[in-house]
């Protein structure tokens, strides 16, 4: 019990720490969210009014903030290492899996506020969404946010300069959100692409979502749930792998 | 060593490579104490972030208490690691970083709670600054209250006495006696006063290789006999200064540029609190992600110097080498 104890005790702990040293972790993403939120939906519904582009947009903006605030964690903890930050964790007598483990459930909590403040914007573009929908957003959050991480991780942890993670970091959203079926149902693509589709960490998320926020296939949700849950957690696992492995290399 | 432990307290390296350690071999064993002597670059830190679990080697093994301190995290509830400086970025409340160990340090393990570890060490009024605030000489003994918080059977300390006045260092000077009473305690310093007041087993290493386990009587001579160097000096390379470590009769040398001249050459703030000037090889440039590298041959800087010299008849060619190769700002010569 020791372990679960270690590993609250450690969750919060960074909890904390992210609040009152790194501030940026937050703000970032929040002032990304709230610039964006305020101006793209409205811009395009005045565009054209003929799709829900308030809902449509809004939808996409809310995935993109999720993403921001794991990668610039994932990142961060990359950076840290190779500059002996994480030093003050790997003399603590807990597993290290552990210690990664706790920074990232963290960050995923924290992204929370991100996700509140897309989820308050959006409803002045007429996306409303029940308290359940809320609870199911706010999970599916913390799944996506694990999965980003996962991703990061096993991408940019096996190489420690600084310019090198960020340009990975990059790329890696670039790719999970352009290859998501984030502007589209993945429904309406043929049948092998949805499959190979479904092996980006966002893109159950991502219909998930859409069922929540347009209010149709909700049926579906349960299950997307579950399928994002597996797939996000094995990146996860799969990400704390190489950076667990990585301290050996140090 | 603690009687509730049934293995003894020991640290053993078996072949040991990494970083600039080379193939480093031997075992001590608690209750006692040792100290890594050798000059900057010998592998000293190496050698104690390795028996703290923090690193891995690359070849050989590390043993502490009969098990690997990187991958079994339990045997690290039996290790202090005191750093040169915190273990943390400086942004963060001394009370906060304290309480990381205090909480995660199992309750039969602790001595006291983090404010009277403080206090111990004369810092208790800082609980609620952060770490940026405090001077060099306050961070450091921030990191040593860990040693009076947990009760350790290996207690690894890295530059005990760095930046501390002489009140601090007396304190030290206790605490690791009464500590080396009842534990294994492993110091890695230059400090020669230090050694000379503890008298501690000698492991030298130099170079990367151990040159042999000594008790303090026998190479007491080599480690605080003879005159002691210690000014500024302008020179216009580290090299310069470098070239003086070859000379007859030098026991010991180190020397620091001043750190708030080269700041301010690189126009950057010398109060700018989130600056960290560390000194590195240049081929280390991957292993250190964000940093600005400056070579600094070539810039002329003032320098702390240090030197041990072995007797009175090296003071005089020395000191024309110094000011052949450096401008002497001011130096006062103690012992002999």
């Amino acid at each position: 019990m020791l372990s679960l104890r270690a590993l609250t005790y450690l969750t919060a702990y960074n909890v904390k720490h992210i609040l009152t040293t790194r501030k940026e972790f937050i703000l970032v993403p929040l002032v990304s969210t709230i610039a964006s939120m305020l101006i793209v939906p409205y811009g395009l519904s005045r565009f054209t009014s003929s799709i829900a582009v308030g809902a449509v947009v809004a939808m996409g903006l809310l995935v993109t903030s999720i993403f921001l605030p794991s990668t610039i964690t994932a990142l961060y903890t990359i950076i840290e290492l190779g500059i002996g930050l994480l030093d003050k964790y790997l003399t603590l007598p807990i597993p290290r899996h552990q210690v990664v483990l706790a920074r990232f459930l963290a960050s995923a909590l924290l992204g929370l506020i991100n996700v509140t403040v897309a989820l308050i914007l959006a409803s002045i573009y007429g996306v409303h969404i029940t308290p359940l929908g809320a609870l199911a957003v706010y999970l599916m959050s913390i799944v996506l946010s694990l999965g980003v991480t996962g991703v990061v991780l096993f991408l940019s942890a096996r190489n420690l300069d600084v310019q090198r993670a960020s340009l990975m970091a990059s790329i890696v959203n670039i790719i999970l959100l352009n290859l998501s079926p984030l502007y589209f149902p993945l429904s309406v693509m043929p049948p092998a692409l949805q499959v190979i589709m479904l092996i980006n960490p966002a893109s159950g998320v991502v219909e998930a979502l859409r069922a929540i926020i347009l209010g149709r296939g909700w049926c579906s949700v349960p299950t997307l749930i579950l399928v994002s849950l597996v797939l996000n957690l094995a990146w996860f696992s799969a990400g704390v792998k190489v950076f667990v492995g990585r301290l050996r290399r140090l | 060593m603690c009687g509730r432990f049934i293995m003894a307290a020991f640290v053993e390296f078996s072949g040991v490579w990494k970083y600039v350690v080379k193939g480093v071999s031997f075992r001590v064993e608690g209750p006692g104490l040792y100290a890594l002597v050798g000059p900057n670059g010998s592998g000293k830190t190496t050698l104690l972030k390795l028996a703290a679990g923090i690193i891995a080697p690359e070849k050989g093994r590390v043993i502490v208490c009969g098990t690997d301190p990187f991958r079994d995290h339990k045997v690290r509830e039996r290790i202090n690691y005191v750093g040169a400086r915190p273990l943390t970025d400086l942004n963060e409340v001394v009370h906060s970083y304290l309480g990381l160990y205090y909480a995660l340090t199992p309750k039969h393990l602790l001595r006291c709670g983090v404010e009277e570890a403080l206090m111990s060490f004369g810092v208790h009024r800082f609980l609620r600054e952060k770490l940026y605030k405090l001077s060099e000489g306050q961070r450091h003994r921030v990191e040593l209250a860990k040693l009076i918080m947990k009760r350790a059977d290996v207690n690894l300390i890295d530059e005990p006495t760095e930046a501390l006045d002489a009140e601090a260092k007396a304190r030290v000077v206790e605490v690791l006696r009464k500590l080396s009473s009842e534990s294994l305690v492993i110091i890695a310093t230059h400090d020669a006063e230090l050694l000379k007041e503890l008298r501690p087993t000698v492991v030298l290493i130099e170079k990367g290789e151990l040159r042999g386990i000594h008790e303090y009587e026998e190479v007491a001579a080599n480690l605080s006999g003879g005159l002691m160097l210690e000014g500024i000096v302008r020179a216009s390379s580290p090299e310069a200064l470098e070239g003086l470590r070859g000379l007859e009769g030098v026991v010991e040398l180190s020397y620091k540029p001043d750190v708030r001249e080269l700041l301010k050459r690189l126009g950057i703030s010398p109060d700018t609190h989130n600056v960290m000037v560390f000194e590195s090889e240049e081929s280390a440039k991957k292993a250190y992600p964000g940093a600005t590298f400056v070579r600094v041959s070539g810039l002329e800087l003032n320098y702390s110097l240090r030197v041990r010299l072995r007797d009175e008849e090296s003071l005089s060619v020395f000191l024309r080498e110094l000011t052949r190769r450096a401008r002497v700002v001011r130096l006062s010569v103690s012992g002999g």
